[in-house]
């Protein structure tokens, strides 16, 4: 390679070196991603379309009867009363992510610059938004480790107005996902395609908001500390947010 | 002998978490080769594994999640079979409620140069469906 390299007119040298590496591991992207590739359904999961997201009756999905009207029933609580019936152990795992003795801290980084070669998804920038003055606690890779890199990033944050906040972002085109949300629980569309708000409240009365959208090429779930109610300027401040977060 | 150790694991379709939390990782490994401090009576010590699997690592949190691995010779593992070497199998983990949904074969033979791909599935008390696919053809054992 370094033969050719000397070969080349100056300008074209390293794309063909570049181009040759490539070549040589007999394994690109192109070569991978095919339809053809072996893919085994559970039962009920339906059709795949990789890079998809999308919504269907819940009486396509794979959910059981009794599965299918405890959601729709959880959905309408939320919608009358603003959150929904969750265990103390449920809601205590938003706590999980600001504990500093978990994994989320000894593999993660509080510097997102440290994280970037491992990562296939471009994290969202936070300029000109709510997070603009984030504090980071930590940050981690998640996702598929999909072509030497992974499909995902968590941020876990504490930002002014907004209290403790948990950003998660997959890019679901680069994993091939194909994501279904049952029609019956969608609350909004963002982008064009389903959003999810809910508030998660234990018996104790303590709670967390989840915010969940998509964009062409990512997932995002949002995570806030405590009650968001709807039509409150909270409320509004995270829809707008959704909105700009690319 | 190749040993095959397959996980089929009864459905279980309980949703007592709302999954808020759930942050999950999915990969596959191949051609992965560990030597056991003590040998294996019929293997030997050498333990030549290939896997796919998905998890809740930060938090080891049971999630619902389904886990296939296409283990194969000579190239993709695709549905027309062209592909297709004669020690070609699927391990598969069935729907299952786990921190760690692992489909894997711990006695694949070692002098083969193995390509692994993985299906990861997953389903949450709101979403269902693909989490992707992940290929392997080394162990990447420095991710874990």
């Amino acid at each position: 390679m370094l033969r050719l390299s000397f070969s080349l007119p100056r300008g074209l040298a390293l794309p063909f070196v570049f181009c040759l590496l490539l070549v040589d591991t007999g394994d690109t992207r192109a070569q991978r991603i095919t339809d053809d590739l072996v893919l085994v359904r559970p039962p009920g999961f339906g059709e795949v379309r990789p890079g998809h997201v999308g919504s269907k009756p819940i009486s396509e999905s794979p959910f059981s009867t009794s599965e299918a009207e405890t959601m729709v029933l959880d959905k309408a609580h939320q919608r009358e009363h603003g959150w929904t019936a969750a265990s103390e152990e449920d809601v205590s795992e938003f706590e999980m992510f600001f504990d500093t003795s978990n994994e989320l801290y000894s593999r993660g980084r509080s510097d997102l610059s440290l994280l970037l070669n491992g990562l296939r998804v471009v994290p969202a920038s936070f300029d000109g938004t709510l997070l603009s003055r984030a504090r980071l606690h930590t940050a981690m890779q998640i996702g598929g480790f999909v072509d030497g890199a992974w499909t995902g990033l968590v941020r876990v944050m504490t930002v002014p107005s907004l209290g403790r906040v948990v950003l998660e972002e997959y890019d679901y085109v680069a994993a091939g996902s194909h994501i279904m949300i049952a029609e019956e629980i969608v609350d909004f569309q963002i982008n064009g395609k389903p959003a999810t708000f809910d508030v998660w409240r234990a018996p104790s009365r303590k709670s967390f908001t989840e915010l969940v959208w998509f964009t062409e090429n990512k997932h995002f779930r949002l995570l806030v500390n405590g009650t968001v109610q709807p039509a409150s300027q909270r409320y509004r401040n995270l829809i707008e947010l959704a909105w700009a977060l690319r | 002998m190749k040993q095959t150790i397959q996980c089929l694991v009864a459905t279980i379709l309980v949703f007592s978490s709302v999954e808020a939390n759930a942050i999950l990782a999915w990969v596959s490994r191949a051609n992965c080769g560990i030597t056991l401090p003590l040998p294996h009576p019929s293997t030997g010590s050498y333990v030549n594994f290939n896997e796919s699997f998905t998890w809740d690592r930060p938090f080891f949190i049971k999630r619902t999640l389904q886990t296939f691995s296409h283990h194969n010779l000579g190239g993709y593992a695709n549905h027309a079979g062209t592909n297709w070497a004669p020690e070609f199998h699927t391990v598969n983990t069935g729907v299952e409620r786990t921190w760690r949904s692992w489909a894997g074969d711990l006695f694949d033979s070692p002098t083969l140069d193995w390509w692994v791909h993985g299906n990861h599935w997953r389903r949450t008390r709101r979403f269902w469906g693909y989490l992707g696919w992940t290929f392997a053809r080394d162990c990447n054992l420095g991710q874990w």
